[in-house]
């Protein structure tokens, strides 16, 4: 195999994983909500879709619950942190403590070694372009669901008039609320959407990826995902460039050293983190960000 | 309104809030029980388990103090910052950093004598201080949010001792096939306060006390803790008051990672035999838990890593009882939430009882409508796009 085809796709089912993930969170950010509980969905999500689809035989039950696993991590988040006003940040940590807990323990008790893999569709003539064909149409179907997304996440952020509601409500959701908006409505559902798209991402990673569950099997995912919303500055496009970005960082963390050339893989899985915090400067400075980010509204 | 209004009285509050915790906490009992029963243990058993770890004996006792020393000294500090209105998630990190930091100096500096003990704690603390040093820049320099630096900080840490110790140049232990550096005992252990058949208590208890102690005089009776909580409860107005805002920023963050640092030194002479990647062992978020329990109350912090501590040392006998010593874990982030849930479902109730009376004496005396406030209202922008769109298409949904 050309060594550039392992790299891509080594990076690609990162890098829709991520992508998945983080725009959720963006809709979150968006809305006025720093989502850390997104690791919480993911893993609640791999964790569910690995059980049921060992128990289903059937990956796409395993997807379907894993996003309604991800679903009620959100719902959770959502009132707790836009009904009854704890501090979003507070319930976040909370709820990510909580759910690497109750799934390590649901893990040791249960046997999750094995779980069903989503078969890979080979498109006709696109999977046959040589390097990037086998890497980029040749991905187990849950992928595709990318494609579905990323446009569907783009307009109803700038073409609705829920999406609407959801900016003004993340800007200043006092004002917002003046104008007519259910500002914290607003704010729950953007969660909740997050929840439900986190969840289908830990369910990919469970199903369409590694094919096993395991003990804190996102191992940060989700605050990568995080980090892609604020490299890329709050908007549809940047966080996606910041998805590609990482995930092919991560890709080749994993392909270089089958690669055999020689890398500090330290240096690899932490560049990430690195990057976000050396660019959050410049990306504070230069980009829009949600005003009321991290700020609580009280009232409905 | 009615004359017995329960958030009115004197004790009404106190009393809807025991009854909301009391149910809160008896669902996280249960569940944590449930799952060990659906998972085929036995309930029983594992209470007892848990009771024989943590309070029966002697041993055990001294096992739960020194399992709550580390979770002291991260919740004191988390509960300074927590007081300026400050989330820092990073003390995973910085309990790991304060740790590297602690064994590079035992190794490479001093490791014995009286030099040694201190300068470990010392060094151990700096290092967490540096570590949150970073998070402090980019909040204020350039206005990085502390939550997700902090956040992020944990995995660099990891990564970072991962490469120092798996270098036989710089930290690795001589063998030089395990990510371990060498050990640092028994000439940096701290002395034992009380020992005698079977247990040996740790100073360390000594150190968190006092600095627990400290703590509370200087948020409760000093003028940095009167600003801190001021800046807390409102960090846009005291430039007014002529308090600077970075300097509590930073103090703040700085001392919470000092403290969290200072743990992972503590935990250096409790746990023996070299440091790894993984040393911290959850120790970090354990303790950002008990000072959440806690609501940021640095009394409140003593008894809730007692109560922590007592539960991670009965959770290690479980695995005795073929029951996973994972549903502490369960148990604890189940008691986080049943102590915030009651506390904010109260906090709502006062408040939508103080706006309908509020409403209704604003009915009473002026029979018009209610004026919508303007707070923050600016032109142009998102605003004037969704008021146009209001306009446009439903005004149905306006002046609600």
């Amino acid at each position: 195999m050309h060594s550039l085809t392992v790299i891509i796709s080594s990076g690609v089912p990162l890098i829709a994983l991520l992508l998945i993930a983080a725009l959720g969170e963006l809709v979150a950010e968006r809305a006025g909500t720093l989502n850390i509980s997104v690791e919480a969905m993911m893993l609640a999500g791999a964790y569910a879709a690995g059980a049921s689809a060992l128990a289903s035989h059937s990956v796409l039950v395993g997807l379907v619950t894993g996003s309604a696993a991800g679903l009620l991590i959100g719902v959770l988040q959502a009132n707790l942190s836009h009904r009854i006003s704890i501090d979003q940040f507070v319930v976040g940590i909370v709820l990510v403590i909580l759910v690497q807990g109750l799934t390590s323990f649901l893990i040791d008790s249960t046997q999750l070694d094995v779980v069903p893999v989503a078969a890979s569709w080979h498109l006709p003539l696109l999977s046959r372009i040589p390097i990037v064909g086998q890497a980029l149409f040749a991905e187990p179907w849950p992928f595709d669901a990318v494609y579905v997304v990323i446009p569907l996440v783009a307009y109803l952020l700038h073409r609705t008039r829920w999406g609407l509601e959801v900016r003004s409500a993340g800007e200043d959701p006092v004002a917002a609320r003046a104008t007519g908006v259910a500002s914290n409505r607003r704010r729950r559902q953007a969660v909740e959407l997050c929840g439900l798209l986190s969840g289908y991402a830990g369910a990919m990673l469970a199903v369409a990826i590694v094919g096993a569950v395991s003990d804190d099997m996102t191992a940060g995912v989700g605050y990568i995902a995080i980090a892609a919303v604020l490299l890329g500055g709050w908007s549809v496009r940047g966080t996606v460039l910041g998805c590609v970005l990482f995930g092919t960082v991560e890709g080749l963390s994993v392909a270089l050293p089958t690669l055999g050339v020689p890398v500090n893989g330290q240096l690899l899985v932490v560049a990430p983190y690195v990057v976000v915090l050396l660019a959050a400067p410049l990306v504070a400075w230069r980009r829009h960000r949600p005003e009321a980010l991290g700020v609580s509204f009280v009232g409905r | 309104m009615s004359g017995v209004d329960p958030l009115r009285s004197r004790f009404g509050p106190w009393l809807i809030y025991a009854l909301l915790f009391a149910l809160a906490l008896g669902g996280a009992i249960a569940i944590s029980l449930g799952l060990v029963a659906a998972t085929g243990g036995s309930p029983l058993a594992a209470l007892s388990a848990m009771f024989d770890g943590s309070l029966r004996s002697v041993s055990a006792v001294v096992t739960s103090i020194d399992r709550a020393v580390p979770l002291l000294l991260v919740a004191g500090g988390t509960a300074i910052a927590g007081n300026a209105g400050l989330v820092n998630v990073g003390q995973e990190g910085q309990v790991l950093i304060g740790a590297l930091a602690g064994t590079a100096f035992g190794l490479k500096v001093a490791g014995s004598g009286a030099i040694g003990d201190v300068g470990i704690l010392v060094a151990s603390a700096v290092g967490g201080a540096c570590w949150v040093g970073i998070a402090v820049l980019l909040k204020t320099r350039a206005r990085v949010n502390e939550t997700v630096s902090t956040l992020l900080l944990n995995y660099v840490a990891v990564q970072l001792v991962a490469f120092l110790v798996s270098r036989q140049s710089l930290l690795q232990a001589p063998p030089g096939s395990q990510p371990i550096t060498p050990a640092l005992r028994p000439s940096g252990e701290l002395p034992s306060l009380a020992s005698g058949v079977g247990f040996s208590l740790s100073s360390g208890i000594v150190v968190a006390l006092l600095l627990a102690a400290l703590a509370i005089v200087a948020l409760r009776s000093t003028r940095f803790g009167f600003e801190l909580r001021i800046f807390g409860m409102n960090p846009s107005c005291v430039e007014s008051f002529g308090i600077r805002r970075q300097r509590i920023v930073a103090t703040s963050l700085l001392i919470s990672g000092a403290a969290a640092g200072l743990a992972g030194g503590v935990m250096l002479s409790l746990n023996p035999g070299g440091m790894t990647p993984t040393f911290s062992g959850g120790v970090g978020w354990e303790g950002l838990l008990v000072a959440l329990v806690s609501g940021y109350n640095p009394i409140v912090v003593i008894p809730v890593a007692f109560g922590f501590g007592a539960l991670d040392a009965g959770a290690s006998f479980l695995v005795a009882s073929g029951i996973n010593a994972t549903v502490a874990a369960v148990f604890e982030g189940a008691v986080a939430l049943a102590v915030l849930v009651p506390r904010a479902m109260l906090d709502q109730m006062r408040q939508r009882t103080m706006t309908a009376s509020l409403e209704s004496f604003e009915r009473a005396e002026k029979p018009t409508t209610p004026s919508t406030s303007s707070v923050g209202m600016q032109p142009g922008g998102i605003f004037t796009e969704l008021a146009t769109q209001s306009d446009a298409a439903l005004g149905t949904d306006r002046g609600a």
